[in-house]
């Protein structure tokens, strides 16, 4: 067992991570930067990212509008002085970025270009073709080499946080490449870890995404806000869940149900498919639903049609939506309809953080998809969450910086340590015989899809909660059949899927407990939203027995609550 | 990690390897052309007591089998010539094959050309 | 379902040794080889590792040598492989375990070739002023996604570990391409080095191999000219610098 001592601890290492450490790096040199994530930085999820980031960059846009348009999209329950904070500091990242090589396309007259997008209600979502995240985690991931006081771990995976007195010690983590189980000292940690897609089964998240930044700070005690609100992208490939970017709508692409009507008229007659992602994902939903989707093997699905677009605009503007087309879903775009689903995309929940990143306790920051500070509300506008990253892990780098300039080291509790080594080596890998993770992982997956999915109701989440607790108890049994050291995947599979039970549960229970309709989380029962009732964020306690749940109310500066249309 | 025998790996490797090989024989031979030069510069007498390397009928047989190579060289370098220097018609690429089978064509007109000049 | 027949060349790291391994698995026209792999993870052997992580193809986690070509698991079809589908770790570098290798060398060489900008003047307030045209001329080089098939398929790279490899020298030329960067003259002594371009032989199989049309022979044939170039240009005016 090695002891490291490192002045910010970074957990993950995508947009968010990478810009934070980047931020701490450069805030002051003399700190020492860890990056430890379980993949190297360039297999980060940022890299699927595909249609754009939004910012204010023209001069017919302006800051009031991206806010009203980001607390729109959210349902009202966006804090709106994050929020306001959030669009002033975009331009300057995008132009951070473009200074540090980031290849975003540009208009005639040289300038960055942008791109419409859904819910945002003027051109702002500046792109990179449609490898928007590929770009910006490249770049980011290239410029932080140039640091020399920022260190990676590459492939280690952390499995708690050490917390004393409300203060951060330190954490654990093994190292996959050879199974050792080590120690991190550190002042500050910021928690990039991303978001949880994989406790569903029809997801756009990548298999690494099973909210491990989530479980361990649930665990240590944080509370996670919002958790119930889980964003189904509207055009996911049937089957594989592989993401259509929303730039193929932002270009011009239609919805066609099987009449080859354009039905998002009925549901959103102003932006069409241009609504929120909410919107869109559920008019398609009842749509098929009606018995007006097209057949296929992997269940009923909606047209997305591009074909009016022309080759010129999808080879430069769409080259990927062509490619995953083609690959993936076997058709061919300029001729063919892409069958397409809503599918789980994003968390708008995450750690309970205020507008500085600063967790409820000392030392703990987080930013990215993992945090939720929050600005997405019930809902995230697309091309938001790629700003988000950087924007807050901007400052999230800064503040943990900051903190750990004007804190020191404190003594790591022994006690945590060794009962945390116990529960993984001697409570998991040495368990013989049991039932494999994957049984667990797939009877979660199918209850998350059925009863947590797009509609909810009482009675679904009632089930689901008992099920998520039945599978914790089963969970108990689960056991390694790889008891090797060295890159035994089938161990990491086991701690994810433990740290993915608890995100589930508070997934399950928060939304049993917010009995209305907002954004996302959509009650058939409570068919209306509560404002006097629910204008608050729920956050989510662990403890022994079932979690606990608080409400805590909504910031509101300028924009007061009114009817949702688009 | 090291392998030094990567090249004989596969069929594309192996191609490669003939390919390299082909100048290597080319040059050979050209060190065998001179030394008959070199014979016919230092007079008859010389080349009466070296004539079995005029009257041979080897030296067809190795002409043909160092024109082989030699055309091995240049195809496959017309081939890789587009692939570094894409060619572009009205601002649209070309395909790399067809471009280098127009530089062939190109390239043998040139010599029958040439052919016909000196006869 | 039909059953595909799959041949997995396994490491065990306990005992060093090699050997096959093979399974049959349930196959429909769109089940790629890394599907076939979770399938054989999930069901018939547990201590199966290997990579993955986004399965659309852009990550670069699940480069492999699939019945003797190096490429991408989530992106290949198996209905389309010629059976037995013969499965092996990345060629021209350390293994870990089964399909797992080590990466680290590539990562050294990309810290050696400075892959970010290098500004010596001051930023400008805004964006820097570029057109479509000088952007897009060096887009596709730009796309490359760490997949490091380009250095199995690399029998340079295979002979000698000190090569740069092509993703690296790649980077490298799209890093000097942009109209941004300031170190032209660092980048071609990074290019001059003798581990650099001219051990390239140009044998062309990068970019036969690259999912995402990098095209990095092209490239290091384009910095071989650039390189030459400037010699050529210091050794004819030798002030006009």
């Amino acid at each position: 067992m090695d002891r490291f001592e490192y002045d910010i601890l970074i957990i993950g290492a995508g947009a968010a991570g990478l810009r934070a450490a980047i931020e701490a790096a450069s805030y002051n040199p003399k700190l020492r930067v860890a990056v430890i994530s379980k993949v190297y930085p360039m297999r980060s999820h940022t890299v699927s990212a595909e249609g754009g980031t939004a910012a204010v960059l023209k001069e017919y846009d302006n800051f009031d509008l991206h806010a009203w348009d980001t607390v729109k999209g959210s349902d009202f329950l966006a804090d709106q002085n994050a929020v306001e904070l959030f669009v002033k500091l975009c331009p300057k990242e995008i132009i951070q970025l473009e200074h540090w090589g980031c290849l975003w396309n540009r208009d005639k007259k040289g300038k960055i270009d942008v791109r419409a997008f859904g819910g945002m209600s003027v051109k702002r979502t500046v792109y990179a073709a449609d490898k928007t995240g590929f770009y910006i985690l490249h770049t980011l991931f290239q410029r932080s080499l140039l640091y020399e006081n920022i260190e990676r771990f590459d492939e280690w995976f952390v499995t708690s946080l050490i917390i004393e007195n409300n203060r951060f010690c330190g954490l654990t983590a093994i190292n996959i490449k050879d199974g050792s189980f080590h120690i991190f000292k550190g002042k500050s940690v910021i928690i990039a870890t991303g978001g949880a897609g994989q406790i569903y089964a029809f997801t756009t998240n990548a298999t690494i995404n099973t909210g491990d930044g989530y479980a361990i700070a649930y665990r240590a005690g944080i509370p996670l806000k919002d958790m119930e609100f889980v964003q189904f992208h509207p055009t996911g490939i049937p089957g594989k869940g592989l993401l259509i970017t929303e730039a193929a709508r932002g270009e011009g692409g239609y919805l066609l149900n099987n009449e080859y009507e354009r039905f998002m008229k009925r549901y959103a007659p102003e932006k069409m498919e241009l609504a929120a992602r909410d919107v869109v994902s559920r008019a398609m939903y009842f749509e098929i639903l009606k018995g007006k989707g097209f057949k296929g093997p992997y269940g009923d699905y909606i047209g997305l049609d591009i074909r009016h677009l022309g080759s010129k605009v999808i080879e430069e503007k769409l080259p990927t939506v062509k490619e995953m087309a083609e690959k993936f879903a076997g058709v061919d775009p300029l001729k063919e309809l892409i069958p397409v689903r809503p599918v789980v995309h994003y968390f708008m929940g995450g750690v309970h953080v205020n507008i500085n990143t600063e967790s409820p306790v000392a030392g703990v920051f987080s930013a990215g998809e993992a945090a939720c500070i929050s600005i997405n509300g019930a809902n995230r506008l697309g091309s938001n969450s790629l700003s988000e990253c950087l924007v807050f892990g901007a400052i999230a780098g800064r503040n943990a910086a900051i903190f750990a300039s004007e804190h020191d080291f404190c003594n790591l509790p022994q006690e945590s340590i060794i009962k945390e080594e116990k529960r993984i080596f001697e409570g998991i890998l040495k368990r013989e015989r049991g039932i494999p993770q994957a049984e667990i992982k797939y009877e979660l997956k199918r209850v998350m899809d059925e009863k947590v999915g797009i509609i909810r109701n009482e009675e679904g989440l009632l089930e689901a909660c008992s099920k998520i607790i039945k599978l914790k108890e089963k969970f108990k049994n689960v056991s390694v059949e790889d008891k090797s050291n060295i890159y035994n995947t089938d161990f990491i599979n086991v701690l994810e899927l433990d740290f993915m039970l608890d995100v589930a549960e508070a997934v399950a229970f928060s939304a049993l407990y917010r009995r209305e309709t907002r954004g996302a989380h959509y009650r058939n029962d409570y068919p209306n939203r509560n404002d006097e009732k629910y204008l608050a964020h729920t956050l989510i306690y662990k403890t022994n027995g079932e979690p606990r749940i608080e409400y805590l109310p909504v910031v509101i500066t300028r924009w007061k609550p009114v009817e949702r249309k688009y | 990690m090291k392998n030094r025998l990567t090249y004989f790996h596969n069929l594309k490797y192996r191609f490669l390897l003939i390919r390299e090989l082909s100048s290597f024989i080319i040059s050979i031979y050209f060190i065998y052309f001179l030394i008959k030069l070199y014979i016919i510069f230092m007079g008859k007498n010389y080349y009466n007591s070296y004539s079995f390397l005029f009257n041979s009928n080897l030296n067809l047989i190795i002409a043909i089998i160092v024109l082989i190579f030699a055309l091995i060289h240049s195809i496959t370098w017309y081939f890789l010539l587009p692939r570094i220097q894409p060619v572009k018609i009205l601002g649209r690429k070309i395909k790399n094959e067809i471009a280098a089978i127009f530089i062939i064509i190109l390239w043998m007109m040139i010599v029958v050309l040439a052919v016909m000049f000196v006869y | 379902m039909p059953e595909a027949k799959i041949v997995v060349k396994r490491f065990d790291p306990k005992t060093g040794k090699f050997y096959n391994k093979e399974y049959m698995v349930p196959y429909s026209k769109d089940t790629m080889v890394l599907d076939a792999l979770i399938y054989i993870k999930e069901n018939i052997d547990r201590d199966l590792s290997f990579r993955y992580s986004c399965r659309m193809a852009v990550c670069g986690s699940c480069g492999m040598v699939i019945n003797k070509r190096p490429a991408l698991a989530c992106e290949t079809p198996i209905a389309k492989l010629t059976q037995p589908v013969y499965i092996e770790p990345l060629y021209n570098f350390p293994i870990i375990k089964d399909l797992v290798v080590n990466i680290d060398d590539f990562l050294d060489k990309l810290m050696k070739i400075k892959p970010y900008i290098i500004k010596k003047t001051k930023e400008p307030e805004e964006e820097h002023i570029i057109f479509s045209e000088q952007q897009e001329i060096f887009r596709y080089a730009s796309v490359c996604i760490n997949c490091l098939l380009c250095y199995a398929a690399c029998p340079v790279y295979s002979s000698d570990e000190k090569y740069y490899g092509p993703a690296a020298l790649s980077l490298l030329y799209r890093y000097y391409m942009d109209p941004r960067d300031e170190g032209k003259e660092e980048r071609i002594e990074i290019a001059s080095n003798k581990d650099a371009i001219w051990k390239c032989t140009f044998v062309g199989e990068c970019s036969n191999v690259c999912p995402k049309g990098v095209d990095p022979a092209f490239n290091i044939q384009r910095l071989k000219i650039i390189v030459s170039t400037s010699i050529l240009k210091s050794l004819i005016l030798p002030k006009l610098k």
